[in-house]
Order: C-alpha cells, then structure tokens, then sequence
C-alpha cells in the first residue's frame, strides 16, 4: 500500500473491503478522534471504547459515504454522535476527577516532575465539560484543523454561529487560564516566602 | 497574556479566529499577515490560542495506544479472507455480509439483552416461570376502598404486590388488615408519579413488574397476557386500547377522543410506531430497569407516554398488547385541561430539549394485530 495517498483514494479503497486502506485511515486518524472524544466527555477509559466504536460503526456504514473527499467530516460525526449518546446515556456531563481518582485508576502515567500538566489536564477538562455541546464541538473541531464552513456543516449551524461560538470558547479558555498561572504564581511566591 | 487591545480591526478577534483556522480569504489574509508583524495584541493572542490548543491537545492525549476492537479486526480478516475467494464483481453483496455480521456483534454487545438472553436461555430449558410483582400508586385516601375489590381479581402467577402512596401509619395499619398477605406497603417519600413508580420498582422482588392504576380501570385479569408476551422475549409490554383486541369502556367521548389525540400527538412529535400514549397498564422485566432512568422532575405528567419513548430510547424489545380499559372505580378521571396541557408541555418540551433521542426511530417494535 503506497503511503501519501489521500483520503478519498483510501475510502475508495476501504469501500472495495481493503482492510489494510481502512487500517491506514484509522491510524491517521484514531489519535485525533481520541482527544476529540476525550475533550467531549473528559479523559475516562471509556474514551478508549468509543473511539473504537467510532472506527467500528464507519467501517460498517462506509457504503453510506459517497464522497470520499469528506471522509474527515463525516467521521467526527460519527464519533459526536457517539459522545452525544455517551452523554445522554450516562446523563452527566464530562467527568471531573479527583487526582487521588485519576492516580487509582492509572489512566494517566504520572512522567517525573511536570506535575503542572496534569493540573492543567485537569483544568482544562472541567472548563471544556461546562461548556454547552455545540461551543465545545465547534472549540474542539477547530482546535482539530476544520475550517469554520465545515464545523459549521458538521454541527448544522451557519458559519457566522460557528466564529461566533469559536471566539467565545477561546475568549474563555484564554481568561481561565490566565487566572489558573495567576493563582500558580501567587501560590508559587507565597510558597517562597513562607 | 492578552490584555493589550488592538484598534485597526473592530472585529479583530473574530478576524485573528478566521486567519488561525485558515478560514480567511487570501488577499485579506496578505493584508492580516503584514498587520500581525506591527500588532502586538493580534500576536500575543494568536500565540495564546496557539499555545492553548497544544496544551489541551497534550491534556487529551492518549497514554496508551490505541487497538482496533477485537470484533472489528474479526470483521477485517473474515472479509479479506472473502476477498480471497469471493468474485471482485460481487464486492457489494460480500459487504453487506460483513456489516450484517458487524451489526450482530455490536447488538450482542448490549449489557442489557445479556439477562434476558440468560433468562430465555433458562426458559428453554426448564419449566421456571418467573415471580411477578404488581405496583399500584393510590393518589388519594378514596382509591383505598377499592383496593380490596381489585386487588380480588389479580390472578395467581403474581407473586406480589407493591402497593404506593403517602400513608399515615395509621392508614398503613388499617390497609394491611383489609389486604391479602402478599401485598406491602410502601410510604412515599417523594411526591408525584413518577417518584412513587420509582420507589414501587425499588421495593419489587420480582423477575417482572406490572404497573396497574389503582381506580380499577386496568384490570389484574389481563396479567398473564403481558408476562406472556415478555416471556416470549420482549423487554416490555405497554397495554393499549386502540389496537384491535383493546378498547376502553370509559363511556365519556371527551376522554377517549382526547386520549386518541394525544397518543396521535406523541407519535407525530416522536416518530415512533405507538398507538396509546396515555395507559398506565404496562409490564417490564426488571433486568431492564437498570437501562432506564426515570426522572423525577416529569412529576407524573405525561409519565406513561414517556415511560414508553424512554425505553425506545434504551433500544428495548417492546409490544403493544390490547388491553380493555375499565370504568373507573371511583368514578373520577384523570383527564381535565390542566392534564392535557401540562402534558402537551411535557411533550413538546422534552422534545425541544432533545431529552428522547431520535436514535428509536430504526428500533424494533411490534404491534399485536390481533390478540384474541
């Protein structure tokens, strides 16, 4: 299987039943479906699941996809698809967890000294999980690299609602985390002084 | 990181999203670029979404790698193996195989057929039958003399019955003397339907629960009908009077026009294949409470058509049995404006909020044409 070649060409390929052309297209993409999913519902194992659910039902319904050029679009409908009945199913918006819960659990591999990231992991979780669905969609679409006109088609809304809604997630995110180096810093000199 | 402002652009915020998501238009992208090399607020705050977005990037990164389900990488081997024998020209019908084999496993996946699957399974091979509880809410202090009448006609197989309702102890002492040795009662911490329906499930021991009205209009006799229809496996019976072999004695036209409406309603608002929104008569395995949440803020209104919508949505087995609805006992009816309209609201506004999903609309149903 020659490497470099697009979207629309592995489709094209994964629709005649070639697995290996499917296989390359999960690999390209599965990371990113994974942090999207994860910024949908929060950084649970079950993030693992639905990403392969999501690979699961476009392998299965890959006939339905007429135009392979929009193969990117159409998989990330499928994963919010998948994070919107998550939600709904477990009706309780993305999850927020204690360090002591995170560390039992063992999701995330502590790397010597940048204790900070998972502080901001943390933080960056629970501002994303009180944000409304289609904020956050649109916020984690572009932060993926869709342009506006196609978040804008992906969620159903027009583009001027998708900068609309763009610009005031970052505007937040941008305040929140400006006042989380705040308090760091505060901390940091107080933590100095005494 | 930010606090600086920058006045060649009213709009610059909304111009600096659009030139970082590549959205901006070319010549007007030249023009931002030449101003972003004299405008520090434009470059501190491209830097700062730059930097935020690689932060929550990094923050949702996988700390494992990522495998392909062991069902999918089934599917892929069965299928290249196909490929291998199977004529190229008839590419379309061999996925079609596939996808139907996919679809299999992931519905074999469900947690919740795993206990009716077990309990068909143990059906086939024994004689069991399983216990079956009763839930009757008395809304007020006059249903209680009727209990004693109704609960006269419930049939053997039931094995026991709940009855709910915000008793005094005096009245629980008094209700237990007049009833069979079978029934408990449970005194309603909360208040509405829907809570008391709750707390009636909770108190259940057995394998299937039957929810009856407690003003006779839903007659125990037709019990075995619905732990049938359940045995043959279905997750839930919903009782209905506008199928062949239903109908309703309530002799007020405004009642049962106004029922047939609003179950009409429900299946234009819901697009789902039901004929009686407005009958409490239903019956469930209790396995499959456990897919269903019910919601306390509802308070009753509306409960039974959305009872029914919230297991279409859990993507349960469902049949509607006929069922003959009753005169009331004690010659009171639930139905009035403020019934009708509160529901209405409930309706809409679940609808509205897209607390029912539209993931039912493709889900299995079966319409009884002809019970007797």
């Amino acid at each position: 299987m020659p490497t470099g070649m697009s979207d629309a060409e592995l489709v094209k390929l994964a629709r005649k039943r070639d697995g290996e052309a499917f296989r390359m297209l999960v690999e390209l993409y599965n990371e990113r479906i994974f942090v999207y999913l994860s910024g949908c519902i929060g950084r649970t194992e079950e993030v693992y699941d639905l990403t392969q659910r999501t690979f699961f039902k476009a392998w299965c319904n890959l006939s339905q996809l007429h135009d392979g050029s929009k193969f990117k679009s159409w998989l990330y409908s499928i994963a919010r698809n998948e994070a919107r009945d998550w939600l709904r199913n477990k009706k309780k918006k993305a999850p927020i967890e204690s360090w002591e819960q995170l560390e039992l659990q063992g999701i995330f591999v502590s790397r010597p000294g940048p204790e900070d990231e998972v502080t901001e992991a943390d933080f960056f979780e629970r501002v994303l999980a009180e944000l409304s669905p289609n904020y956050r969609d649109c916020y984690l679409l572009q932060m993926q690299g869709f342009k506006l006109a196609e978040i804008a088609e992906i969620l159903g809304i027009s583009t001027k609602t998708a900068t609309t809604y763009v610009c005031s997630v970052r505007r937040r995110l941008g305040e929140e985390y400006r006042r989380l180096q705040s308090d760091k810093n505060t901390n940091a000199e107080r933590d100095v002084k005494s | 990181m930010t606090d600086l402002l920058c006045t060649s652009f009213p709009d610059w915020e909304e111009r600096l999203i659009l030139f970082h998501s590549g959205d901006l238009p070319l010549e007007e992208r030249e023009t931002f670029t030449e101003h972003l090399a004299s405008c520090a607020a434009c470059t501190a705050l491209l830097a700062e979404y730059q930097g935020i977005d690689d932060l929550v990037r990094r923050s949702f990164t996988p700390k494992r790698p990522l495998e392909l389900p062991q069902d999918f990488a089934q599917a892929m081997e069965s299928q290249t193996e196909e490929r291998q024998c199977v004529d190229p020209g008839n590419c379309n019908q061999s996925i079609d195989v596939v996808q139907e084999a996919a679809l299999i496993v992931e519905e074999t996946q469900r947690q919740w057929k795993k206990s009716v699957i077990t309990t068909m399974r143990h059906l086939e091979t024994s004689s069991w039958y399983p216990s079956v509880s009763v839930v009757i809410r008395i809304l007020h202090e006059k249903q209680t003399r009727h209990l004693s009448d109704l609960l006269r006609s419930v049939p053997a197989v039931v094995t026991e019955i709940i009855v709910v309702g915000r008793f005094l102890p005096q009245e629980v002492d008094s209700l237990l003397q007049q009833l069979p040795s079978n029934v408990r009662i449970i005194v309603q911490t909360g208040s509405g339907k829907t809570n008391a329906l709750r707390e009636g499930f909770d108190a259940c021991t057995g394998d299937i629960i039957v929810t009856l009205d407690a003003n006779g209009t839903t007659h125990p006799g037709e019990i075995p009908r619905f732990v049938d229809k359940l045995m043959e496996g279905y997750h839930f019976a919903k009782g209905s009077r506008f199928i062949e072999g239903g109908t309703t004695n309530d002799t007020r036209l405004i009642h049962r026009l106004g029922s047939y409406l609003l179950s009409r309603f429900v299946r234009l608002l819901f697009a789902v294949p039901l004929r009686d929104a407005c009958y409490g008569y239903t019956a469930l395995w209790k396995d499959c409470l456990n897919d269903l949440e019910l919601e306390c803020d509802y308070l009753g209104t509306g409960l039974e058509a959305l009872l029914f919508l919230r297991k279409f949505d859990c993507d349960l087995r469902i049949v509607e049995v006929p069922s003959v609805e009753h005169p009331s006992l004690d010659g009171e009816s639930k139905w009035s404006f403020r019934y009708v309209w509160d529901m209405l609201q409930v309706l809409v506004r679940t609808r509205v909020a897209g607390k029912i999903s539209d993931t039912h609309q493709g889900m299995y149903v079966e319409i009884l044409p002809n019970w007797i």
